[in-house]
């Protein structure tokens, strides 16, 4: 074996040159049938092969079907020459062995039985049994085949797995029975006020507790939760440069280009983003190199003392040093949404806006419009950190939600988009006006982009809501900081605002926010079946308005758009905080950024997954539980039409309860169908705002505000 | 006066400092991290303060080499080893460096390594790096030095080993260990000779003594001192272990990788300049070694695709070329190139992970921007030999291969007596078995 990798080189080139001749495509079977793997075991193995190296096998795929989303431009890869080169390797290794150590490669691939266990788990459960019974190395020897995999079956079916399931399944239900004991139990009484606006939030559970604080600082305002796309699938190009981004579900295919252009100033803007990028990509290259690196580490090497020691020992000092400067330099430009279609590629044309509007209005089952709307997308800064997207609003792909906030404030208030919007019945008054804004989950900022479009006599309601927005942030703040240990318990909603700002533009940060961390409900239905219960940010909260809908349309829209987003969320996080070190990517601490698309712990390691420990730590890994209200049997009807979620259904990847409003009965899907939940009626603390709930550090999920 | 008063100060304080919590570590106290935190932070803020005095006090007084001697430490029959100490521009520049670095490094980690198990582990262990750096820094002799160099050293195995339940760590501490260890070997050789045939490790008096004696164990002090400063350095053939330890956490690669462990090796060949002075031949060699490390450390380094691996040759490439300073006799030249050079290497390990951010929202990076780094020599070559080149670069030059076989004979006696050792150990169950049966 000391010549191992050199023998084994040497096989592989030969190999590589007798199979150049032929493509991937041949290679592949040829491959599999000299391995004697049987044709119907071949996708497994294909399968298993890409487990090997999950990570990189998954890159490969996104990059052949969309190489648009990789930050540089990309060699071009197809997931079918990578199964062939990790084929062609692993055929040469096992020819070299076969041919060093004479084994019969055939029966080991060919054998009728197939192992459930891996190698690794394969071997772990070996050494179990050696240290159990106290058996030296040798004993494996006296075995046939058949023994030993008896001997993996008994482990394999042993009762431990049982144990831990029973144990994991009594987790989960204690808290799904909690959730819907305090969403049933909870009753919203609602005096008819007229509500002077509406806010159109994201579904996203980190939402969830800053729209808690606004209903409750300001009762003239009501809110919807909606998927934070807004409807407007589209690939986004920023003014800064010709970068495409895919702002939509991961699902969907965008449909069409919208772009942001400057207003003012366009030349010096263009001129200061070139020399900016340019110089900034030299900097990169040529302190890297021999004689370039050279001369600008004796040039600039002292000088990067500065901006490290500000952004170590000052972060929150660093934005804003960093804003001024940018402002001395090239001043803000102003910019603005492009959402008329030019050609067939690019924007939409005034019916298509008119549809995508109706549609949410639908979702959101508004039946009287307020006269200001704002329509709040949301994402997240940090600095320093390869999870961005994972912070950012799923619903947009990871990305902010800016510009489709921006597109779908600008089609709402077209004059033309209302007159088509009132052939469908949808008459959103003259005076309604639709505020696009920001809410940065981060650092609990709230950013408008049309405010200085607000018309004159609805500029109080403005003052009055952007008002109330402030403290509602400020509140989500002092909420949130309840979870960081580093935050000091004696702190203020003010100093809360501080110390969010500090963790989103520290460089050394590993948790700049925890994410959707607890994550563990969706509910869909009116807002009143939620309003005024606490659920401490562990709720996706879709509206859905039963009685305006009466044929389920809506619902199969909300529920198709929706509820996949929560349960995937749910599912990454679930997976990571299990299994951190294969469904997630371990420590943040060692990882190490490659090829500019992913990272690697260390120095080398397979392309990491999922999330790192620093975001899951607070995590309880708990399945999803989605709340419908509507009807039994529309509910019903949409899980029998839709073979995804009835796979997710009928496998338990989640649990799905409903509240019937027309019988007033809740029903829970068990294994095959749904069964009527028999109430306990726990009873759940009363407080008057959620803020003495954080005050007094309430452990409890769930608490009744009454106001 | 003063001077002596603050070099007490910055020798004596990091040790009471680390005796403190390596007895919180041993009695088992739970240090709460706050505390910790705070602590460290005024205790780095302290020895930064001292080391810039000492460092503004010898600026001062530039052209004047201060040297202390204090009691004996060891006496053997008749021979002395003396502790002394030097205080001269470098050993205060390279102090001054090691303290601000560190304290740069000590706040990141506060937030960074944040309700880490490990936190306290790591804290030790940065702060024995300080210490072992400002003995190195003001060591006189090199038996006084190598303290300082082994706790470095050590430290760095420690630190690339931080999460030692995974099996990668572990191997490239090892592989680290093995490099520091081969070459720590020159130090004592060095010191051995030295102390052999010219009754001293003094680098003041070395070069002097070195001009009275004839006969190869005086060049000898040379060969061993040049080789012992290549594993830090990371020059040739020592260069395969550096870019592969990027295992610890991000904070402790920059430290060591990127600013003070890798220059050590430079400092090394500073301190013995004035030896080296003597024997052109020995400068040349230093010339070669770095020149051939640097134009490595380059093609290897375009070949590489992952943040850390690229920052560690790129550094090698630096410190190469440093080496080809000091051998020009470019020596305060090569000690601003170290400061510098440690400066912005540390910044950039830092903010390593956000390259891809960097590159996202570059207003000139696009998805089908093509991104290649050129060589402005590479126009000279044909693209078969270019071709030819970097294949072999991919493979780091089969440096791996050849420094494998090359330790595989060295260590052989070990794997025999590993062999032998486990057999005494199952010998060892036995009898402890047959005991417990026997209960």
């Amino acid at each position: 074996m000391e010549n191992f990798t050199t023998d084994w080189r040497k096989m592989l080139v030969g190999e590589v040159k007798t199979f150049s001749h032929l493509a991937p495509k041949e290679i592949i079977p040829t491959l599999l049938e000299k391995k004697g793997i049987p044709r119907d075991e071949w996708e497994n193995y294909l399968l298993e092969i890409l487990f090997d190296l999950k990570g990189w096998a998954g890159m490969v795929n996104k990059l052949e079907t969309e190489p648009w989303q990789a930050t540089v431009k990309a060699p071009p890869v197809k997931l079918i020459d990578y199964i062939a080169v990790v084929l062609l390797i692993e055929w040469s290794i096992d020819k070299f062995h076969s041919e060093t150590h004479s084994i019969d490669l055939a029966l080991i691939h060919g054998r009728e039985e197939r192992i459930e266990l891996n190698s690794f788990q394969l071997s772990i459960a070996l050494y179990e049994i050696s240290q159990t019974f106290r058996l030296n190395e040798g004993w494996m020897k006296h075995l046939s085949t058949a023994e030993l995999l008896q001997i993996i079956d008994e482990v394999d079916a042993s009762e431990w797995r049982d144990k831990i399931r029973l144990w994991h399944e009594a987790y989960e239900h204690h808290f799904h029975r909690e959730a819907i004991e305090a969403i049933a139990g909870h009753h919203h009484h609602e005096e008819n006020q007229k509500k002077y606006a509406q806010v159109l939030f994201c579904i996203d559970d980190r939402e969830e507790s800053i729209r808690r604080h606004l209903e409750e600082q300001d009762p003239g305002v009501e809110t919807f939760g909606v998927v934070g796309f807004f409807a407007v699938d589209m690939k986004f190009t920023s003014y800064m440069n010709n970068r495409v981004i895919a702002s939509c579900p991961p699902v969907v295919t965008p449909r069409r280009i919208i772009k942001e252009i400057p207003v003012s100033d366009v030349e010096t803007y263009r001129k200061w983003n070139f020399l900016w990028g340019t110089s900034d990509l030299n900097l990169y290259y040529h302190t890297r190199t021999l004689f370039r690196g050279f001369i600008s580490t004796l040039l600039l090497g002292v000088a990067s003392v500065i901006p490290m020691s500000v952004q170590v020992f000052f972060p929150h000092h660093s934005r804003s040093l960093r804003r001024k400067i940018t402002k001395l330099l090239k001043k803000e430009t102003e910019t603005a949404i492009v959402v008329e279609s030019v050609n067939e590629h690019t924007g939409y044309s005034v019916p298509e806006m008119a549809r995508i509007v109706e549609s949410v209005i639908r979702m959101c089952g508004i039946r009287t419009f307020s006269e200001l709307i704002v329509v709040l997308g949301h994402g997240s800064s940090s600095n320093n950190n390869p999870f961005k997207q994972a912070y950012g609003c799923g619903a947009c792909g990871g990305n902010a939600g800016i510009p489709n906030s921006r597109a779908f404030a600008l089609m709402a208030n077209k004059k033309d988009v209302r007159d088509e919007l009132r052939k469908t019945g949808i008459d959103i008054p003259d005076e309604t006006f639709f505020v696009s804004a920001y809410h940065d989950t981060c650092t609990d900022e709230i950013i408008y982009f049309n405010d200085k479009e607000v018309p004159d006599h609805l500029k109080d309601s403005f003052r009055r809501i952007s008002g109330s927005f402030n403290k509602a942030s400020k509140f989500n703040a002092y909420e949130r900081c309840q979870r960081f240990t580093s935050f000091s318990p004696k702190g203020t909603p003010e100093d809360a605002m501080k110390h969010v700002l500090e963790r989103a533009y520290d460089m050394a940060q590993p948790r700049p926010e925890y994410g959707h961390s607890s994550n563990a409900l969706a509910i869909v239905g009116r807002r009143d079946m939620t309003k005024g219960l606490f659920m401490n940010r562990r709720a996706f909260l879709l509206s859905y308005d039963w009685e305006t809908d009466p044929d389920g349309t809506v619902l199969k829209d909300v529920v198709l758009g929706g509820v996949p987003v929560a349960i995937n969320t749910n599912l990454d996080y679930y997976f990571s905080a299990v299994d951190n070190d294969n469904f997630g990517c371990g420590s943040k601490l060692p990882l190490n950024l490659t090829s500019l698309l992913g990272v690697m712990t260390g120095s080398q390691s397979d392309l990491r997954i999922g999330l790192a420990r620093q975001m899951i730590e607070i995590h309880e890994p708990i399945r999803n539980l989605t709340v419908i209200e509507a009807p039994l049997a529309r509910v019903r009807k949409i899980f029998e039409e839709h073979s995804r979620l009835r796979n997710l259904l009928h496998h338990h990847w989640f649990r799905l309860a409903v509240h019937d409003p027309e019988t007033g009965k809740w029903w829970i899907f068990t294994q095959k169908d749904f069964e009527e939940i028999q109430f306990e009626h726990h009873k759940f603390k009363h407080f008057h705002t959620s803020l003495e709930i954080i005050k007094d550090h309430v452990e409890d999920d769930f608490a009744e505000i009454d106001s | 006066m003063m001077i002596e008063t603050i070099l007490k100060l910055l020798l004596i304080s990091p040790f009471v400092w680390i005796l403190l919590l390596g007895v919180i570590y041993f009695t088992g106290i739970k240090l709460k991290e706050r505390y910790l935190s705070e602590a460290i932070k005024y205790f780095s803020l302290y020895m930064t303060v001292l080391a810039v005095g000492l460092f503004i006090l010898t600026m001062i007084r530039s052209d004047t080499v201060l040297l202390f001697d204090y009691k004996d430490w060891i006496s053997v029959g008749t021979y002395r080893f003396k502790t002394r100490f030097v205080v001269d521009l470098l050993g205060a520049t390279y102090a001054f460096l090691a303290t601000a670095l560190t304290g740069i490094i000590i706040r990141f980690s506060r937030n960074y390594l944040h309700r880490e198990a490990g936190y306290f582990r790591f804290i030790l262990l940065i702060s024995a790096l300080m210490f072992g750096l400002i003995i190195v820094s003001f060591a006189r002799s090199l038996d006084l030095l190598f303290i300082g160099w082994e706790i470095a050293g050590t430290t760095s195995v420690l630190l690339i080993g931080y999460f030692y339940d995974k099996p990668q760590p572990v191997v490239h501490a090892t592989r680290a260990i093995i490099s520091y260890r081969l070459c720590d070997m020159g130090i004592l050789a060095a010191s051995a000779y030295a102390h052999h045939y010219l009754h001293t490790t003094d680098f003041f008096l070395i070069p002097e003594q070195v001009q009275h004696v004839q006969g190869i164990g005086a060049t000898l002090i040379g060969v061993f001192i040049i080789w012992a400063s290549l594993a830090k350095a990371g020059q040739l053939p020592m260069s395969s272990w550096l870019p592969a330890s990027m295992e610890g956490p991000t904070p402790s690669s920059a430290i060591y990788y990127g600013a003070l462990s890798i220059h050590l090796g430079p400092f090394l060949l500073l301190r013995f300049y004035d030896y080296f002075r003597n024997y052109p031949g020995f400068l040349v060699a230093i010339g070669v070694i770095g020149g051939a490390s640097a134009l490595y450390a380059s093609l290897v380094g375009r070949t590489r695709s992952d943040a850390k691996t690229m920052l560690g040759y790129a550094t090698i490439s630096q410190v190469g070329i440093i080496y080809v300073e000091i051998a020009l006799g470019f020596t305060s030249f090569a000690v601003f190139h170290i400061v510098t050079h440690a400066s912005m290497r540390t910044y950039q390990f830092l903010r390593s992970s956000s390259l891809i951010q960097d590159f996202f929202e570059n207003p000139v990076v696009e998805h089908n921007k093509v991104i290649r780094r050129t060589f402005p020599l590479e126009r000279f070559f044909s693209e078969e030999f270019r071709k030819k080149v970097y294949v072999h670069a991919l493979h780091g030059f089969h440096l791996d291969f050849f420094t494998h076989q090359f330790l595989g004979l060295l260590l052989f006696p070990m794997k025999l007596y590993i062999r032998w050792e486990e057999k005494w150990m199952d010998y060892d169950q036995k009898i402890l078995n047959k005991l417990l049966r026997k209960k």
